[in-house]
């Protein structure tokens, strides 16, 4: 296949993650000739996201430590005595302590298949219904029915539209609404498509229908409705990542939801926080006098250097100390230190705490309640985008493509060609790995962190409240000072990351030991991890834990913040990109990007927008822009509908750089 | 039905390397076509407002962007599509017998529905003459899968309009059937 693959590129990448494609697609758009490659058969590498069936495949390439064996090192003939090489990773060795549990039932019937695509399609108009396979129902019922009360929103330069999976319920045709939820329950009535049973559709039509207990089996056969990240950040709706993505136009290929709740994890129970101005009004949990405490305090925040003299004395001091000193109860600093700012509570200084909170003040009502938005089908499809945007502009894609080595001419020190795992050698005058590609003997002298990860399948939000579908944050803080705090991320259906009547929720914290040490007893607070039991209460209080159906842990490697110069013996035009971070945001990885790009190509704009934009909306009235209306109030949907812009004209900028 | 809702049908173009896939799509949204092939540079997502029933749609389609040319293509192009045209060159043998791996690849990639996914296929360069693939080898394969054929020429606008049309008529009636104006998560709010 890589037969007539070219050997003269200006830019190699290696690795699929976020930064790298960011590069890849700057140097595209920038009219270099660029070849991305990825050893493995999907994009993302450790920002990948999977379906159920593929995360299983994940686990098991990675709880098999088998080592790999030296092939023939053929390829060494390639190198000429003036040269010499640099071995690349045989296998990844980023991912450890990967540990699965299943809490759900499993049934003892045969062997459970992932539910496939009609391997015959029905014609259209064709009433031959029977041929439609095994899986179907005599009626036609919904597969997308996650939209129930649910949408999503695409970013573009001008505007924007969000929505918040809840308020959009309000705001539809009731009737349309109704018409939706009594599909939505009856298509994923699972066992009856299971037993056959032709379950009339009315019986299931009660929105308030309890959830039957989902077994192992049926998340296995819905696997594909599962996208699951490998790692948990949500994007700041101001933001490095946002801004990008607008920027360059990337934003087309993506969609994006509200993160609709922020909460709070306070004597043993779990709790919404209000951080918009609405919110704190509305609020029936916050005292007259904490509801003014907060909003004097979150005012201030949001333009403290203009008041120094409110924390000059305090400069020192944690952030969590001077919290003490501002005339807040300890709930709300409790809030405000852990939920709203998110920073540590002994190593960040006042001024830390202060950013952080501004930031997110800051983030609020751009396009929602909430500072922060997730890409629809999950993290796993930004790097995708960029990829995209790549080859769009030219760059060619081989995934299923290892590279044996990077060639180096001894004289005068640069990188100038790589030979691959077919043996064919391939120019180019700046190469970009990805850490985890680097050998063994490269990173001798680097010291890594970790990234403690759990991702656990469940049957019930970790706070009920009457919508089900709502996308929410939650800091759980260390039970003993010093220790990293717990960020969890529940995805509810409607994010397409998981099936109907399940949540995705993702634990990330930096590690301290494995995975499961780190977070388990986190999930034991908030969960039940008994399937059969009867659900236990939080404090007698007769609330119930939701059940944790499948969960799987794992430690993966935090190759950011690394020093070049602690990689051995790198050629200067070899640069090399970082896994994921810790970070809540992606700033970090779009700085890196930036960052190289310039090093590389410094006279070079960084993703600009695609020259000559043109509305190409074509049809009998014309194209239809609408005006943007922004409110700042974070209660009122703002911007309206994108306007769609094409950036196919700039295959005439670009198309002189890629003749092949 | 709804009028003031604007809703996306996203559909996808699928096949072979230089099969005429762009072409295709420039034929349908631009009337315009290009002798000299050029790799798909820049042109990702055409949009074209259409009419279906009285009903406004808007298709948005998505060419390969040349990921393709590796079997590289990003599953991001998958999601979320309501219909997708597969496409092969019928000077190229090879193009045809292609289409059952990509159209494998595709149901591979999707999220299964019960009734079955729209497609449809256009057999591309019937302008040219020195044709490899016999229109009752085509139409046979098709019948076998129950997908619509079409003989299309993107050089002289034969054809392509209807491909495309019948496409989208499936889609919406599908989404009709099911009581849902689409499936995909791009119908704008009402305001």
């Amino acid at each position: 296949m890589a037969d007539n693959l070219p050997s003269e590129f200006d830019v190699v990448v290696i690795g699929t993650g976020l930064p790298e494609s960011i590069i890849a697609s700057a140097c595209s758009r920038s009219g270099q000739r660029v070849l991305h490659v990825d050893s493995r058969n999907y994009y993302g590498g450790n920002w990948a996201s999977f379906s159920f069936s593929g995360l299983l495949s994940w686990i098991k390439e990675n709880q098999e430590k088998t080592d790999v064996r030296d092939d023939s090192e053929d390829w060494r003939k390639l190198i000429l005595e003036t040269e010499e090489a640099i071995s690349l990773n045989k296998k990844d060795n980023t991912i450890q302590h990967v540990e699965d549990v299943c809490y759900a039932s499993q049934d003892l019937a045969e062997d459970v298949k992932e539910a496939g695509a009609l391997p015959k399609l029905p014609a259209f108009g064709a009433s031959d219904t029977s041929e439609a396979a095994q899986e179907s129902e005599k009626e036609c019922l919904p597969v997308e029915s996650q939209s129930l009360g649910t949408e999503s929103c695409e970013i573009s330069p001008e505007s924007v539209t969000c929505n918040d999976p809840e308020s959009m319920t309000e705001r539809k045709d009731a009737e349309m609404t109704s018409e939706r939820e009594n599909l939505c329950n009856a298509t994923f009535d699972q066992s009856a498509l299971e037993t056959g049973k032709t379950e009339n559709v009315s019986t299931a039509e009660a929105t308030a229908l309890d959830p039957k207990k989902i077994t192992y089996t049926q998340i296995v056969k819905e696997g594909r409705r599962f996208n699951i990240d490998l790692v948990s950040k949500l994007l700041y709706s101001r933001g490095l990542l946002i801004d990008l993505l607008t920027k360059s136009n990337v934003s087309r290929y993506a969609e994006f939801k509200n993160v609709t709740r922020i909460l709070a994890f306070q004597e043993g129970r779990v709790e919404q926080v209000p951080c918009s101005r609405a919110d704190v009004f509305n609020s029936k949990k916050l005292t007259m006098v904490e509801k003014r405490m907060l909003m004097k305090f979150l005012t201030f925040c949001l333009d403290y250097e203009q008041h120094p003299d409110e924390y000059q004395d305090y400069k020192e001091c944690t952030f969590s100390e001077y919290l003490k000193t501002q005339k807040l109860t300890s709930n709300l600093q409790h809030f405000i230190l852990h939920s709203i700012a998110m920073v540590s509570e002994v190593d960040s200084d006042t001024i830390d705490g202060l950013k952080a909170t501004k930031h997110f003040l800051q983030c609020l009502g751009r396009y929602g309640n909430t500072p922060f938005l997730f890409p629809l089908y999950g993290q796993g499809e930004i790097p995708q985008c960029f990829c995209r945007m790549c080859a769009v502009f030219g760059g060619i894609y081989c995934l299923r493509h290892s590279v044996q080595c990077l060639v180096v001419d001894k004289e005068s020190g640069r990188c100038k060609a790589l030979i691959d795992h077919f043996g064919q050698r391939i120019n180019a005058n700046y190469f970009v790995v990805e850490d985890s590609y680097l050998s063994e003997k490269t990173c001798t002298n680097v010291c890594y962190r970790q990234i403690s990860r759990a991702v656990l399948i469940t049957d019930q939000s970790i706070l009920k409240t009457d919508s089900d579908q709502q996308i929410s944050i939650l800091t759980v803080p260390p039970v003993e000072r010093g220790q990293p705090a717990v960020r969890i991320i529940e995805l509810c259906s409607s994010t397409m990351t998981c099936m109907k009547n399940t949540y995705l929720v993702h634990f990330t914290c930096s590690s301290t030991k494995t995975a499961k040490e780190d977070l388990e007893p986190v999930v034991q607070k908030l969960f039940s991890l008994n399937a059969e039991a009867e659900r236990e209460t939080e404090n007698g209080g007769g609330l119930e834990k939701p059940r944790v159906l499948w969960a799987v842990y794992f430690n993966m490697r935090d190759s950011s913040g690394i020093d070049r110069n602690s990689y051995d013996c790198l050629p200067s035009n070899v640069y090399v990109c970082s896994g994921p971070d810790c970070a809540l945001g992606n700033d970090y990885a779009v700085k890196q990007a930036e960052t190289l790009f310039q090093e590389m190509f410094p006279k070079e704009e960084f993703c600009p927008p695609p020259p000559n934009p043109e509305d190409i909306i074509y049809d009998g009235d014309g194209a239809q822009p609408e005006d943007p209306g922004f409110s700042s109030s974070s209660n009122t949907k703002t911007e309206p509908s994108p306007k769609e812009i094409s950036d196919e004209d700039s295959c005439k900028v670009s198309e002189e750089h890629h003749k092949e | 039905m709804n009028s003031s809702k604007n809703v996306d049908l996203k559909i996808i173009i699928i096949g072979a390397l230089g099969v005429g896939k762009t072409s295709l799509l420039h034929q349908f949204v631009h009337k315009t076509f290009h002798e000299d092939y050029r790799t798909t540079l820049g042109a990702s997502i055409l949009s074209k407002h259409i009419m279906v029933d009285n009903t406004p749609l808007k298709l948005q389609i998505w060419d390969t962007g040349g990921q393709e040319r590796f079997r590289s293509m990003v599953s991001t192009f998958y999601k979320g599509s309501d219909g997708c045209m597969l496409a092969f060159d019928v000077t190229d043998l090879e193009s045809f017998e292609s289409l059952d791996d990509w159209r494998e690849d595709f149901l591979e990639k999707i999220i299964p529905t019960e009734q079955g996914f729209p497609m449809v296929v256009l057999g591309n360069k019937i302008d040219l003459n020195e044709r490899q693939v016999r229109r009752e080898l085509a139409s046979f394969w098709c019948k076998e899968k129950d997908i619509p054929y079409f003989e299309v020429s993107a050089k002289n606008d034969i054809n392509v309009v209807q491909a495309f049309e019948t496409l989208y008529s499936y889609v919406n009636c599908a989404l009709y059937c099911i009581g849902l104006e689409s499936q995909s998560f791009r119908s704008r709010p009402p305001f």
